[in-house]
């Protein structure tokens, strides 16, 4: 269990987060929402340490973050930035010390990557090869910073399925998203954003019921039916 | 790329040029050695093998040595192939201090490199406040124009000392190329020791290395600290580059060149990067400086002339040939 309370973080007189407070559970996927600008990304950092000071408590069960030695940290947290660094290395060389890695990457039948250099790969290859070390690791909460932008359909589906199966194996998972609708078809909760405070936190169907989509996000709700009868709300 | 194979052969083979070169440059010179009375005490072959090849030799390694693996650590402490020593005002902060040590101290000769290293370490305090001025350290494209500034102010400085100063330096040219025409074997004790437990430290700090060119969001969650990691590479980067300048001025492009050509050579894990880096930038000063003594011979060049001839064209070959990945 995750708790954070009272989670201000400030840099350069600027506040990004403004008291946070919220619970994240152990299975569960959280899907993190909210217009640019709003913290999503302040916030995935403040859960993986990478700020060494902030305002209020952030705790891994019941242990604050930031008394964590380094050991300890990197039991507990690892993400899949926003913006992956590009440089000249071979991609074998970010696998060396880390053999899991590989094997990742090959169940998403991508080993052929292994032998190349990471500045040759397209942007959505990276993802993946970066995914794969993240996966490799034991943690307890997973962040994913808007890792869907790059990826075409089939590597969306391969990665929500990860998602998935995190889940199932007691991990907390949190991904931030652009896409509405693709929160709340994956996630178990939302959390969303405003100006760096929490504007709502609760399930699909709350965030339904209570318009958040259209309070924070201009959008309108349609209630749709398909062939077979299914109800799908979705947001345009 | 099968690099598992490749690398012990590379190793070899770069060992292997570098005595040869080493060799080479021992019995060739000026001067005609007389092969029979090297180890006579006394004679002309004596004094010139013990007193000026042997140091200079020495001395070209130290600096190939030192020069690579500090642009390696800058390269890597900033996240940027670009940074190196010379470019980012490093050598030149230990530049402007080795002269203004010898302007007030002219006697304390064996302090220089401390005087080098503390000069170094303003120059990169000054570009990492100054780029956490203007972004975030991360921002290497930052790092890299404050480092070009820092560069032009410390270079400003040592001309306004050798101006001021002329006497200090014997030949203000052949400090600010580079070069070993003037090394003694006394100073080199001091650095020698200074570049050893630089290079220990640089290759304790491989796994750090790895870790950082992942980038600072995911080095924090694994625990780390990016900006102390930066840091610490930075002053081993430092401690290494100054030690070089205090006794062969501001030798540039080693530090450029090897680094880019260690990590196309070893896909870039940084153990290797390093390895490659200790052994190909003492081999290629040592040919810079054989070829610096031997064309216009009985003259000689500063071998940082020859260091940028060679230096260049092969930068820009590593440079054509990355391109294909971008």
């Amino acid at each position: 269990m995750i708790e954070v309370s009272s989670l201000t973080i400030m840099e350069g007189g600027k506040t990004l987060l403004d008291n946070l407070s919220f619970t994240l559970e152990e299975g569960k996927i959280y899907a993190l929402c909210g217009v640019n600008g709003s913290g999503k990304t302040t916030l995935i950092r403040a859960l993986n340490s990478y700020f060494p000071h902030y305002g209020g408590s952030i705790r891994f069960n019941g242990k604050e973050l930031s008394r964590c030695s380094r050991k300890e940290k990197e039991k507990l947290h690892a993400l899949l930035p926003q913006s992956i660094p590009v440089s000249s290395v071979s991609t074998a060389s970010l696998f060396e010390h880390n053999g899991q890695a590989a094997a990742l990457l090959d169940g998403f039948s991508l080993s052929h990557l292994v032998r190349q250099n990471l500045a040759s790969l397209s942007g959505g290859e990276r993802v993946m090869v970066f995914l794969s070390l993240m996966l490799s690791r034991d943690v307890l909460l997973y962040s994913f910073d808007e890792s869907e932008a790059n990826l075409d359909a089939m590597y969306r589906k391969l990665t929500e399925q990860r998602m998935r199966k995190l889940a199932e194996e007691k991990k907390t998972v949190l991904a931030s998203f652009h896409d509405i609708n693709k929160a709340l078809e994956i996630s178990d909760e939302l959390i969303v954003l405003s100006e760096g405070r929490l504007a709502f936190k609760g399930n699909p169907a709350v965030f339904i019921s209570d318009d958040i989509g259209g309070r924070f996000f201009s959008l309108t709700l349609r209630k749709l039916t398909d062939d077979e009868g299914r109800q799908y709300s979705l947001f345009f | 790329m099968g690099s598992k194979y490749r690398f012990p052969s590379l190793v070899m083979l770069l060992s292997l040029l570098l005595v040869l070169v080493s060799i080479l440059s021992l019995f060739t010179g000026s001067a005609d050695l007389d092969y029979s009375g090297i180890f006579e005490s006394g004679s002309g072959s004596n004094i010139i093998f013990f007193s000026l090849r042997l140091p200079r030799l020495f001395a070209a390694v130290l600096a190939g040595f030192a020069l690579s693996l500090s642009g390696l650590l800058i390269q890597s402490a900033s996240s940027n192939d670009l940074a190196s020593g010379n470019i980012i005002g490093i050598n030149a902060g230990a530049g402007f201090a080795v002269l203004l040590f010898l302007v007030f101290f002219p006697d304390l000769f064996h302090l220089l490199p401390f005087a080098a290293f503390a000069g170094a370490l303003m120059a990169c305090a000054l570009v990492f406040i100054i780029s956490a001025f203007t972004k975030s350290i991360g921002s290497s494209g930052s790092l890299i124009l404050s480092g070009v500034a820092v560069n032009a102010l410390f270079n400003a400085l040592i001309s306004t000392l050798s101006s001021l100063f002329p006497d200090v330096m014997s030949s203000y040219s052949s400090f600010s190329v580079g070069g070993f025409a003037s090394v003694y074997a006394s100073s080199l004790i001091v650095p020698s020791f200074l570049i050893c437990a630089g290079g220990i430290l640089c290759f304790s700090l491989s796994p750090v290395m790895n870790i950082i060119r992942l980038g600072d969001e995911i080095t924090s969650s694994m625990g780390y600290r990016p900006f102390r990691i930066r840091i610490i590479l930075a002053s081993a980067a430092a401690l290494l580059a100054s030690s070089a300048v205090s006794f062969a001025g501001l030798l540039g492009f080693v530090g450029l060149v090897i680094p880019h050509l260690a990590r196309f050579l070893s896909g870039g894990e940084a153990l290797r990067s390093l390895v490659i880096s200790a052994l190909a930038g003492p081999l290629l000063v040592l040919s810079a400086d054989l070829l610096a003594r031997t064309v216009i011979s009985p003259g000689e060049l500063p071998a940082g002339i020859f260091l940028s001839i060679t230096g260049v064209p092969f930068l820009i070959f590593l440079l054509v040939r990355r391109k294909r990945y971008d």
